[in-house]
């Protein structure tokens, strides 16, 4: 009986662990996560829209089974944007060509879901959207190799794998087409440095 | 033999125990991190690096988009001022002063998160840049089906509904701020029958 007993402790002290386990990898292993999600929408580098999950009118019953890419809570008002990128060969330019006159706000994440970074039209530079994003390495490569235009922004970022999401306001709908043009016009590009000036073979202090 | 039984019902009590009530925490944890204005709540940690264990799993496991630490915070009330649950069917009064922030939407969502469309040519969401304010700056919105002259949210259908202050660009997603902001109040003012 006291082995029962001591069999029981040892499975309640083993759930503490088990618990405290599955809390801790709980970012890294659930796909269904914001990354997850947006691997459903597009490739990698793609820009992809996130439309607000609609109820259809005077219906009670939301369906059971979520679509692709469903995001709870997305704000109507805005346009929404993401896409997924990879830092392993070179640092990404996420830039749209056009700038657009009404609010818009960017962020960037790591693949779990941290905030490293946000921007808003205000803090950019000539309203313009232009972000290099890499590894400190990596932007310290790129700007010996070139010389950046003078609205792009280095966001240095430690990690490999992250998601750029960006909203930008509709507050009225004569605004859409523009701001339509606006996301169109946006790319996430891997921009490598080029191997010729690449500093790569010469070991850097750090 | 005896011995494999105990080790396995070690085990099976360490899996299913701890996996529950793993599960549990995620589910039941929203409280962890959560501001409370009035009716209002946000968790303005979602997706901060330094955010807690079980905030990083939960939003894991929702997998929203939050909103950037600088970008703004979003509120969400599912009761009005006396407590009771937000229902589609009921009209409501949100009235205050406007937050301090360069944008703020409202929408109208199911508990889920899905936006409550209302018919063709009703608006589902308001932004503050095409609110109607008194002279005091003061703003009244109608939530409700009925159609309202001023500013109106139209919601449609029957059920519980989620109401969304979405505040962009604003000093308050710092983390010391939210708590002392004055937000909007929710008031009933009636229900539709049936």
């Amino acid at each position: 009986m006291g082995k029962l007993a001591l069999a029981f402790l040892i499975g309640v002290v083993g759930a503490g662990l088990v618990h405290i386990a599955v809390i801790f990898t709980m970012p890294d292993v659930a796909r269904r996560n914001a990354w997850g999600r947006l691997a459903e929408l597009g490739k990698l580098d793609d820009v992809v829209r996130v439309a607000a999950l609609d109820s259809a009118p005077d219906s009670v019953l939301a369906s059971a089974d979520a679509p692709a890419g469903d995001f709870a809570f997305v704000d109507p008002a805005f346009v929404t944007a993401g896409c997924r990128f990879s830092l392993t060969e070179g640092p990404v330019r996420i830039r749209a060509s056009q700038t657009d006159p009404a609010f818009w706000s960017a962020s960037i994440y790591n693949r779990q879901g941290d905030n490293l970074y946000s921007i808003n039209d205000r803090s950019a530079v000539e309203n313009a959207f232009d972000l290099l994003v890499g590894t400190k390495d990596q932007l310290v490569d790129k700007a010996a190799a070139e010389d950046e235009p003078e609205t792009q922004i280095p966001v240095e970022v430690e990690m490999t794998e992250g998601y750029m999401t960006i909203r930008v306001l509709v507050d009225e709908e004569s605004k859409r087409p523009a701001v339509d043009a606006f996301v169109s016009s946006m790319t996430c590009e891997v921009s490598p440095t080029d191997d010729a000036l690449s500093t790569n073979a010469i070991p850097r202090a750090r | 033999m005896r011995f494999t039984l105990l080790v396995m019902i070690a085990v099976t009590i360490a899996l299913y125990l701890g996996g529950w009530s793993a599960r549990w925490a995620i589910d039941h944890s929203s409280e962890i991190g959560t501001v409370v204005v009035g009716q209002w709540q946000a968790t303005p940690f979602a997706g901060a690096p330094d955010a807690d264990p079980y905030s990083k799993a939960r939003l894991a496991v929702l997998g929203n988009l939050t909103l950037g630490i600088g970008e703004g915070i979003q509120f969400r009330s599912s009761a009005d001022e006396a407590g009771r649950p937000l229902r589609r069917e009921c009209s409501y009064v949100i009235a205050g002063t406007p937050p301090p922030a360069r944008i703020f939407t409202l929408a109208a969502y199911q508990p889920e998160g899905q936006l409550i469309r209302p018919s063709a040519g009703r608006p589902g969401w308001l932004t503050s840049n095409n609110l109607m304010r008194d002279d005091a700056n003061a703003f009244k919105i109608a939530v409700g089906p009925k159609a309202t002259a001023g500013n109106w949210l139209a919601t449609s259908g029957t059920g519980p509904m989620t109401l969304m202050l979405a505040l962009y660009d604003t000093p308050a997603s710092a983390a010391s701020g939210a708590s002392s902001l004055a937000l909007p109040s929710i008031t009933r003012e009636g229900c539709l029958d049936g």
